[in-house]
């Protein structure tokens, strides 16, 4: 669940970036803010009682966690040195 | 101070506490108190042994009672009777009182001795019956021996005077029964004696061959096979049997054939060579099986009634005895105080638990209807005490792969928090795939669906063990998802979520080699792999170079984390050379090599190297020459760089003997102050306190008392102990000293190892990736490339192997091994920068843990 919910805000946010596309490496830090924003939520937020502490630790890293895998990745293809080559490509497709 | 609320973050907070119990209703509050499961007794009377204490007849009695029980089940075994499950009790957690005890006790042996005595009767009765059955079958067989035999004494005798023929081999079947007086009368002139019998067939060939050599051939042998299996009423296993009847020649041989024929396991029986008489024994034999099998048949009847009724309860009486055997054992931990006639017990609880104890106690004691109140008191010491983590279904497998590695020391950060999220993800960077995180996410909810069936029956053991993993896997599953889409992998194939930021030229020619160009130059892929580095001819370039980064990221990511660990720990246990000696010249010589390297990672990242028109550099080299050759750079970065890295090498460097030498020199300090000012440890031998003078013997024995709690003489005799060989140590500063080389080197060399390992990331993410593209283009790439009904037959057929061998292989395999790995990130390379361990298990006396233990079905 959390997994997903992570993936879900993380296309919010890039298809927010995708209007003003100049800013692509900025998406970067609105991810950062974003998880912030999440991590102070889920804090606050988390069920009381004696599962707060699990909630919250587990809320919290696992969104950091998911940030840190799309912001590598992201930042990996930022200014990629190599571009794909392919020799099976099938003529409609490319069209 | 106030007790914290107990959390997974660190170890529940525990206290000492004595208990005061009146002697007439201890066996009562130890049972309320099993019941509740959280209270760990002390052993108060370690120097006696098991045979001296207290409860030990009573533990022998229900020990007793446990084997008659247990034999009650081998009966019902035997006689294949259902049990009644456990599981089909409304409530099995009663606890009886004693004189329930003491009845179920009385009629278990009487039980005990009924179905001894039947067992017994029928045993022999059955016994019987397979001598008179064997008996009946020897007469049966015997009969056409007879018959034959007799026909041949002419020739017998014949052929002794000539020698050459053997008649004995021939067969006489065609003569008439008008012969048969005269034969009669020849056997016995010819003074041929015969035995007959039974014996097991897989002897019989051993049988004739040892009569053939003592008795040198002069005998006539003739044996037949009973069709059905002898049944042995001792093991209830059918034996093949053969019946024989041997004739021969004289007394002495006929002895002897005898001794050979019972020695060998035979059966003998009495068979008269007079064939109105052998009808006549057979037909005795037949009335006297038939009475046997009625009486027979009785007994059965009423043993497997008798069964039956003990079946309906037997697995409750054995929770009892169980929960029984328990009270009495802890009971034997207790001291008991003559003057006063009260138990005294002693046991570790979680403080916060202490309040339910209390009530639970005073619950106890109302119903008994005591004045006397149960008194709880909390002692104060210098025994360290239990590591308790509560846990709930969630948690608890997480827990458990912490604990399997080692106890955490009291109150120390534990490292089951963070575990919950680290273990799952590390285990989906291995695993990353969208299609295979999905299944296990499946699996994962359909066991935790069907949660409560499940957790009642009995399952085999890998499965129990996926079970008890459900929300690990379940984690797992999910996080496998998410990276799934990051790798952009489902089932090895791509997943196009969003507009490629890779254009091929328009212009394409069938099998020509192209390469793609960036459509718009500001776009990059927003989440995840761009789609189009699939079934590309450099997509393992691509894909090696991002996720060895990204393995070593991650990995930075982990490793410091997990260091923090340890300043948090130091802070939590008020050691603030820790801090300084430990903490922080170890993160400051990390992260100037390895927080170096991310930086530099991210930085060339970052860096749009075409627009500038300048070589991105070799990180590994710039790695290995910051080392080599420091200030001189080859291809730079940034500008700067050699300052920089000059400056780091050197940090890194200085911090090498701080690590070293800070801590045990200032313990060293430390200790000679203290030593100077006049004060000793507790421990030492020469200080004697002045509070020891009075003339306790149990004090005297022990030197000094620790025990800060009630100076009352009843509780100064129990608490004497704790922490007796604990104390403080002895200061030593060479011990300190070796200690902390081992660690500095241990730590350094560490760094660079463990951030190698977690490269184990890049390699099983890639493994797990390419074995489901190979899988894929054997089995169902292959079926697409047909076509016409042998395609369509060929996809069903290779659906179903590659849906298998996925499900197998890829899921099942493949997720073990990442599972594995995952496991030692989190053992060595995690819990090694933080993690003290050395701490004591909290196993609280409960009826619950036990019956786990020792499952009763």
């Amino acid at each position: 669940m959390l997994g997903n919910l992570r993936s879900s805000t993380s296309l919010l946010i890039c298809t927010s970036d995708l209007s003003d596309s100049m800013a692509n490496g900025w998406s970067i830090f609105i991810g950062l803010a974003f998880i912030a924003l999440f991590s102070v939520a889920s804090w606050f937020l988390a069920p009381k009682g004696d599962t707060q502490t699990v909630w919250r630790s587990g809320l919290i890293m696992s969104a950091v966690a998911c940030y840190l895998m799309w912001a590598i990745t992201l930042l990996a293809q930022l200014h990629p040195l190599i571009t794909p080559l392919n020799n099976h490509l099938r003529v409609e497709n490319s069209a | 101070m106030a007790p914290h609320k107990d959390t997974l973050f660190r170890s529940a907070d525990m206290s000492l506490t004595q208990l005061y119990i009146a002697n007439e209703i201890g066996r009562e509050v130890v049972g309320a108190l099993g019941e509740l499961g959280s209270m760990d007794f002390r052993d108060l009377n370690e120097s006696t042994s098991a045979f001296q204490r207290t409860y030990t007849h009573e533990i022998r009695r229900l020990d007793n009672v446990e084997r008659q029980l247990r034999y009650f089940q081998a009966q019902m075994d035997k006689g294949n009777i259902p049990v009644r499950s456990i599981y089909e009790f409304h409530n099995p957690q009663t606890s009886p009182s004693a004189t329930e005890i003491d009845e179920l006790a009385d009629r278990c042996g009487n039980l005990e001795h009924r179905i001894a005595s039947l067992n017994e009767s029928y045993e022999t009765l059955k016994k019987r019956e397979v001598e008179l059955t064997e008996w009946r079958w020897v007469l049966r067989e015997a009969g056409g021996f007879f018959d034959r035999a007799r026909g041949q004494t002419e020739d017998i005798r014949q052929s002794i005077d000539m020698g050459d023929d053997a008649p004995l081999l021939h067969d006489i079947e065609h003569n008439d029964q008008g012969q048969d007086v005269q034969a009669e009368r020849s056997l016995l002139t010819m003074n041929i004696g015969f035995v007959a019998g039974v014996i097991p067939r897989e002897r019989i060939a051993a049988f004739e061959r040892i009569l053939w050599r003592t008795l040198r051939g002069n005998l006539y042998m003739n044996q037949s096979e009973i069709e059905e299996p002898i049944i042995d009423p001792e093991t209830n296993e059918g034996i093949n049997k053969n019946v024989f009847v041997i004739f021969a020649h004289g007394k002495e041989i006929i002895a002897k054939i005898r001794k050979i024929s019972e020695s060998l396991g035979a059966n003998l029986y009495s068979v008269d060579e007079n064939t109105e008489l052998r009808r006549d024994q057979i037909h005795d034999v037949n009335t006297r099986l038939g009475d046997l099998s009625n009486v027979l048949r009785n007994t059965e009847n009423t043993l497997s009634a008798e069964l039956t009724a003990i079946a309906r309860s037997s697995t409750i009486w054995m929770v009892i005895i169980k929960k029984e055997k328990a009270i009495y054992s802890t009971l034997n931990k207790f001291s008991y105080d003559q003057a006063r006639k009260t138990l005294i017990a002693e046991a570790w609880c979680p403080t916060n638990d202490l309040g339910l104890v209390k009530s639970t106690l005073q619950d106890v004691n109302d119903r008994a209807g005591l004045s006397v109140p149960t008194i709880v008191n909390q002692v104060k010491t210098t025994k360290t005490p239990p590591t308790y983590n509560k846990t709930n279904k969630f948690t608890l497998a997480f827990q458990t792969i912490i604990d399997a590695y080692g106890t955490a020391k009291y109150q120390e950060v534990n490292p089951g928090l963070p575990t919950i999220v680290t273990f799952p993800f590390l285990f989906a960077v291995m695993f990353g795939d969208f299609g295979h995180g999905t299944l296990m996410t499946l699996a994962a909810c359909a066991m935790i669906y069907w949660e409560k069936g499940l957790s009642k029956g009995k399952l085999d053991e890998l499965f129990s063990m996926a079970f008890y993993g459900r929300y690990i896997m379940l984690m797992m599953g999910i996080f496998s998802m998410y990276t799934g889409l990051i790798y952009c992998d489902a089932f090895s194939k791509d997943i196009p979520l969003f507009k490629s930021m890779w254009e091929y030229p328009s212009d394409v020619k069938e099998g020509e080699t192209v390469s793609a160009h960036r459509g718009d130059a500001g776009y990059t892929y927003p989440f995840g792999v761009d789609w189009r580095w699939h079934d590309t001819e450099n997509d393992l370039l691509f894909s090696n170079s991002y996720k060895m980064k990204l393995s070593i990221l991650l990995g930075w990511a982990h490793m410091t984390f997990s260091l923090c660990l340890s300043y948090v720990n130091a802070r939590h246990f008020k050691k603030p050379i820790d801090i300084w000696g430990n903490f922080l010249p170890g993160m400051i010589f990390f992260q100037s090599i390895f927080g170096y390297l991310v930086f530099t990672v991210v930085y060339k990242w970052s860096t749009d190297w075409y627009a500038l028109g300048k070589d991105p550099p070799s990180l590994l080299n710039m790695l290995i020459y910051m080392f080599l050759s420091p200030g001189t750079i080859e291809t730079p970065l940034y500008s700067g760089q050699a300052a920089v890295q000059t400056i780091l090498v050197l940090l890194a460097v200085c911090c090498v003997p701080i690590l070293l030498f800070l801590k045990p020199f200032y313990l060293r300090y430390e200790y000679n102050k203290t030593r100077a000012l006049g004060y000793r440890g507790i421990g030492e031998r020469h200080q004697v306190s002045a509070l020891d003078d009075d003339d306790d013997e149990g004090q005297t024995l022990n030197g000094h008392r620790e025990s800060l709690g009630d100076d009352d003489e009843g509780t100064a005799m129990i608490t004497e102990d704790i922490g007796h060989g604990e104390g403080h140590e002895e200061f030593e500063f060479s011990e300190e000293m070796i200690h902390q080389i081992i660690h500095t080197i241990e730590f350094c060399l560490n760094c660079v190892s463990h951030t190698a390992s977690y490269l184990r990331l890049w390699a099983l993410s890639l493994a797990h990736q390419q074995l489901s593209i190979v899988l894929w283009n054997m089995t169902l790439g292959n079926a697409f490339a047909m076509s016409g009904a042998i395609g369509v037959i060929a996809v069903v057929i290779m659906f179903g192997m590659w849906f298998t061998l996925t499900v197998f292989v890829l899921c099942i395999m493949e997720g073990t091994s990442a599972m594995l790995h995952s496991l030692r990130l989190h053992w060595v390379e995690a819990m090694s920068k933080h993690f003290l361990g050395d701490g004591i298990p909290f196993t609280p006396f409960s009826f619950k843990v036990l019956l786990e233990e020792e499952p009763v079905e």
